[in-house]
């Protein structure tokens, strides 16, 4: 607790300084004037140039030949301003360290609004995130998931901004007589091309969340080769990996079924492929990403830790084009394009693995292999009504026939959403979602036994456990004046669970087993609502609240979830920032490892099983000096109702009772977070630190007492260095480092209690000796810290039009550091016992072809 | 400057893989201590093993036997009684020693074992002894269940009500020999290793004397037991299809009633036509004390294929040795046979 105070005083102090020394107005600088009598314009300018003061103005608003007389001697530039501007139609504020004149609202040209989408010039796709700015206001907002964006303001003439990362700024007036309804293209920027020094030095992000695009998710090697959202977020402050080389994520002392996962707005319970080595987010598919950690808007809800939002390409709008891509262990291939020209357009991704096509023609008893399938199509009906339908389907396996076994493993995810998007005013934009979401692991064990001249099937065991929802939502975006910004909506799901089912049959006893465990029917009512509003030019706030209602006939739950977020501009380049939010869990991974292995299942909250909660509070500061953009946060959550299995089976050893092995207590963390990034030239490089403490605590488990969580990493850090040498050429490595997990290790051995009783294992007078391993305390002993350099480079190749080649080659874990994925503590009678680190992620050469068509 | 990037690449790698070796893991801070291992059984006389821990080291080797280590017993607040060591074959194997007494336990007594050693702290057992109960055995069929043949059994608990009373059901196979030997000039030889000598004399009119002996093992086989009783603790923590070593059942299920339980017995494990493994079946229904009821189900639910995996859920076993580490079970026991081999 004493760090999580530090941490907390230090930044309060800081931004305390901060607000301290930009208290003053800057219009009650002094202005000592030249002359008495001048045009408004020398006035205006003559201000500029002595007191340093900005002045933004629409020529449209004021006659600035207009000849003036002010009184004698030094007076403030606020009242020089209202000497000469009396009589004009404006009004003279401050925002963003400016004066702003702007024409007043009043009369009869009253407030107008602008709204409309932005889109990419090239492929007609929304843009999610791209930022409207009206420099003479000091205003501005951002298109919401769907690039939908609306601004109210006075009418008359005004200079307006979009821009989007990755994409060319566009400027443009607008004359507001009427609502005016604008959609807007912005042009890809050549990476390599200058940006002004301006836009580099605004601030990016006001801490809130983190919007990433498919260049950011670029820009990070990865084992195999295997570039993928989830990898990229592990280099974010605050969100570390599990095991080491893994694509889980888990965030801020939370578990891995703790984050959201959503695609398109459906919910993923399964997110890896082959071990975690990818995720199910086939990056050839994805638009981009908005990432939560904190300051959770009122529209999500359901998990405790993060919202991974991820948004799939809609497909090109104009021409038909795609993308091949051969990795080490896996190709995919992408193929988009109009169906109807700027009208309707669909897009068709698919990822299998290949290398298991090398050994099938040798060795037929060995499955192992992945496939991931994403359809995504969309209609624009008209300028105020568009439908979008995504589909995606995947599965894994693993399959071993040997002797007269046959043993098979599949995880499957099926995702279908449908989208429906209505503007049913310049200041109402409506989306409705119909999603459904399945994933099912069945483990299938079929032993053999060889008749006369026939195999006879003697056991068959079918294990499945899968969680199934449907759900329908809507969520309205009102913009009912240019410092509110509301959204509110509703969704209602209906959630059928099986924990764990298994069926036996067994066909020389005609005896079968049907052990299923119950199907778990739940309901799920939500309503929320959230209000954006600029209190002033510097100051915003975002209240919401969320209402999650969990029930079934016989339970029910209810969760009030207030969520607050304020940010406070000291300047164009500094903001300070804080959040609180309440989140409840409803569904519950409930795992031992982080790799995706059969031991992962979902249950649901039922009359026994109690919701996990969270209490999240954040305290921020993010500023840009000199193109360093940089953000301190710090944060402390608590977790109560966090759930653990009691002892050491999984739950396909426990079907009727399944409830019984779960224990549930409660979670904390706390801690501080560092980012930095920098361009210089054609290197950037970025650096994510956290500092943080996670503990746990259950009244079954570690006589009650509180025990590191098993992730519990003190210190956590990621640096990348990438330089591009030329538009064909770039380079990159990536170092990271993490403090070691905490595991429960026995501190000693002793002696087998039946074995002393003289009770032996079977029949046969076989003797063997076991030992019994005294535990004492939980999460008991560090691992040795993680660390490991990546390195990478991609060579491209352009062609005409669209076509380009990328040849991307690279190593993981470069200095080979023997990283502990497991410890295994083995017996042997001879010569004892040996406690040791098993490792094998080193040197792990990747290259990978793309080709863009 | 493509060449100078390859060259900076390059030191990196050779720094760092300079500095590089495989990682050594610390061994975690832990004292040998004593290990008392055993039940006190109504009736019968003491028999406790004795041995000592081995902490967790990166390469440990096999702990030693604790050599002068010295044990006693004391029924309630009664004298301390000395424990003899006795010699036994399993010492070696189970790094533990045998230690008795002649002390006949009584049900309803308190008693506390103590281990001294010159090196190690001291270590103390306390276990009381259940009162009697009554427990009958109906309906003993054979039937399949979760796959296998098994003989279903039917118990009855007649349960104490003025006490708790935690309830332990086992089954147990013990080798027993039925020993001919025949005399000829005096000596005396055992009938199956001179069975060609006996059917020659035999042959050649010699009237022999034939006598047999029955002789039981020491050593006990485990025979998997099932059960589908949800009150169990086995269900609690296992499926009905997962095979048990002891079936264990709780003081809440029982208000000094009769209390019905059905159990299955891997019947492949009950028979044998190998000669050294045929014998009897014990049939055990134990209530024990409350210490040694808490160790048997965190013993129950680890798994006994042996080492230990960062990525596995840990069982602790609590134990009752203050000072070191073990149990010591106090037990009341009903036993019933079953004898299905052909002697």
């Amino acid at each position: 607790m004493k760090g999580v105070k530090a941490i907390f005083l230090t930044l309060g102090l800081f931004i305390s300084l901060q607000l301290c020394v930009r208290a003053t107005e800057i219009s009650d600088k002094q202005y000592q004037p030249s002359r008495r009598s001048a045009t408004i314009g020398f006035f205006l300018e003559e201000v500029r140039q002595q007191t340093g003061v900005e002045i933004s103005y629409s020529a449209t608003s004021i006659r600035l030949n207009k000849k003036v007389r002010i009184p004698p001697g030094p007076l403030s530039v606020r009242a020089l301003l209202e000497t000469i501007l009396s009589g004009s139609n404006v009004s003279i504020t401050e925002s963003n360290g400016k004066v702003l004149i702007v024409p007043k609202e009043t009369g009869p040209a009253g407030p107008r609004t602008v709204n409309g989408f932005v889109r990419d010039a090239d492929n007609k796709e929304v843009l999610i995130g791209a930022h409207i700015i009206f420099p003479e206001l000091g205003q501005g907002t951002a298109t919401n998931d769907y690039g939908f964006y609306s601004f109210t303001l006075p009418a008359g003439r005004h200079r307006m901004l979009a821009s989007y990362i990755g994409y060319r700024t566009d400027t443009f007036y607008v004359e507001l007589k009427d609502d005016l309804r604008r959609d807007i293209l912005l042009a890809f920027q050549d990476p390599l091309e200058e940006v002004s020094i301006t836009e580099k030095e605004k601030i990016e992000s006001l801490g809130d969340h983190v919007h990433l695009t498919m260049e950011d998710v670029g820009r990070h090697q990865a084992l195999l080769g295997e570039t993928d959202v989830m990898r990229t977020l592990q280099h974010l402050p605050g969100v570390q990996t599990g095991m080491d080389g893994t694509s889980g994520i888990q965030v801020r002392g939370g578990d891995p079924g703790q984050n959201l996962n959503l695609l398109d707005g459906s919910p993923l319970y399964f997110i890896d492929h082959f071990f975690g080595v990818t995720s199910v987010y086939n990056t050839e598919a994805i638009k981009s990403i908005d990432f939560h950690k904190g300051a959770f808007p009122a529209r999500y809800g359901g998990r405790l830790s993060s919202i991974v939002d991820v948004h799939t390409r809609d497909g090109d709008m104009e021409r038909w084009g795609g993308q091949f891509n051969m990795g080490l262990v896996k190709s995919s291939l992408t193929l988009h394009g109009p169906v109807i020209k700027n009208k309707a357009s669909v897009l068709v991704s698919g990822r299998r693995t290949w290398v298991d096509g090398l050994w099938r023609p040798f060795e037929k008893n060995v499955a192992l292999d992945f496939y991931d399938l994403n359809i995504k199509a969309n209609y624009v009906v008209n300028k105020n009504n568009r439908v979008y339908v995504s589909f995606y389907t995947g599965r894994d396996q693993i399959g071993v026939k040997v002797d007269l076994s046959d043993m098979q493993v599949r995880w499957t995810n099926t995702v279908t959403a449908l989208k429906w998007n209505k503007i049913f005013s310049p200041k109402l934009f409506v989306n409705t979602t119909l999603t459904f979401s399945q994933y099912q692991f069945r483990l299938k064990d079929r032993r053999l036994e060889f008749g006369l001249d026939t195999i006879l099937t003697i056991g068959d065991y079918n294990g499945l456990s899968s969680i199934r929802d449907a759900a329908l939502r809507m969520q309205a975006h009102w913009y009912p004046h240019r410092r509110h910004k509301v959204q509110a909506g509703w969704s209602y799901s209906n959630t059928n669970a099986v924990p764990t089912a298994i069926d036996y049959q067994h066909l020389m006893s005609l005896q079968g087993m049907d052990a299923s465990a119950s199907d778990i029917h739940s309901h799920e009512a939500i309503v929320f609502a959230e209000d954006e509003i600029k209190i002033s030019d510097r100051w915003l706030l975002r209240a919401g609240v969320h209402l999650a209602n969990w029930f079934s006939d016989s339970f029910r739950y209810s969760s009030l979830q207030p969520r607050l977020y304020t940010s406070y501009k000291l300047s164009e380049k500094h903001v300070v920032y804080a959040s609180y939010s309440q989140m409840a869990q409803f569904l519950h991974l409930i795992s031992n490892n982080t790799f995706g292995l059969p031991t992962d299942f979902w249950v649901p909250s039922t009359g026994s099983i109690r919701p996990e909660e969270s209490y999240l509070g954040t305290l921020g500061y993010a500023g840009n000096v000199k193109g360093w953009q940089y953000n301190v946060e710090g944060y402390y959550k608590e977790s109560p109702g966090v759930i653990t299995y009691t002892s050491g089976r999984d739950l396909f050893d426990n079907t009727g009772n399944w409830e019984h092995k779960i224990a549930q207590g409660k979670g904390w963390s706390y801690g501080a977070e560092l980012s930095l990034q920098k361009q210089v030239g054609k290197f950037y490089g970025s650096l994510a630190y956290t500092l943080s403490w996670n503990w746990r605590q259950f009244a079954q488990l570690n006589d009650g007492k509180r025990f590191p969580h098993r992730y519990d990493r003190r210190h956590n850090l990621k640096l990348g260095l990438t330089y591009a040498c030329s538009k064909t050429m770039d380079f990159g490595a990536n170092w990271s480092y993490m403090s070691g997990e905490a595991i429960t290790l026995p501190d000693q051995i002793y002696a087998d209690l039946d074995n002393n009783l003289n009770i032996y294992g079977g029949v046969g007078g076989f003797y063997t000796s076991e030992f019994t391993y005294n535990y004492t305390e939980w999460n008991n002993y560090r691992l040795p810290a993680v660390h490991r350099l990546d390195i990478g480079a991609n060579f491209r190749k352009y062609g005409r039009k669209r076509y380009m080649r990328t040849w991307s080659l690279g190593m993981f874990n470069v200095y080979g550091r023997p990283n502990i994925l497991f410890v295994d503590l083995t017996s042997d009678e001879q010569s004892g016992y040996k406690l040791s680190g098993i490792s094998f992620l080193q040197y792990i050469p990747y290259v990978t072809y793309k080709m863009n068509f | 400057m493509r060449a100078r990037i390859l060259r900076i690449v390059f030191i990196v790698v050779v720094v760092f893989q300079a500095g590089c070796k495989p990682l050594e893991l610390d061994p975690l801070p832990a004292q040998e201590k004593i290990v008392l291992l055993g039940e006190l059984v109504a009736g019968d006389t003491v028999a406790v093993r004795a041995g000592k821990s081995l902490p967790i080291v990166e390469e440990g080797i096999m702990p030693d036997l604790p050599a002068g280590v010295f044990l006693t017993i004391r029924q309630g607040n009664g004298p301390e009684v000395p424990m003899e060591y006795v010699e036994d074959f399993n010492e070696q194997l189970l790094r533990t020693f045998l230690f008795t007494a002649p002390i006949r336990i009584e049900s309803g007594s308190r008693y506390t074992v103590r281990a001294t050693h010159a090196s190690m702290n001291a270590a103390e057992a306390e276990a009381s002894i259940p009162m009697p109960f009554v427990a009958s055995v109906t309906d003993t069929v054979t039937t399949n269940y979760a796959g296998n043949e098994v003989v279903e059994v039917n118990v009855i608990i007649h349960d104490v009500g003025a006490e708790k009373n935690h309830y332990v059901v086992e089954a147990v196979k013990q080798s027993v020999h039925l020993l001919g030997m025949f005399e000829f000039v005096g000596w005396w030889y055992d009938l199956y290793t001179y069975q060609d000598l006996y059917d020659s004399l035999r042959l050649a009119g010699h009237q022999l004397n034939l006598e047999t002996d029955t002789s039981y093992s020491e050593s006990l086989s485990r025979i998997n037991i099932y059960t589908n009783d949800t009150r169990t603790e086995n269900l609690r923590f296992g499926n009905s299809m997962a095979a048990n070593r002891r079936i264990l059942l709780p003081d809440a299920n029982f208000d000094g009633g009769s209390y019905r339980l059905k159990v299955f017995l891997q019947k492949d494990q009950m028979v044998s036509t190998n000669e050294w493994d045929k014998g009897r079946v014990l049939f055990r229904i134990r209530s024990v004390s409350e210490d040694y009821f808490r160790y048997l189900k965190g013993y129950e639910q680890k798994n006994s294929g042996g080492g230990i995996s960062s990525i596995g859920q840990p069982v602790r076993l609590d134990g009752n040795v203050v000072g070191g580490l073990g149990v010591i079970g106090g037990v009341y026991q009903v036993q019933f046979e079953y004898w299905l081999d052909d002697l």
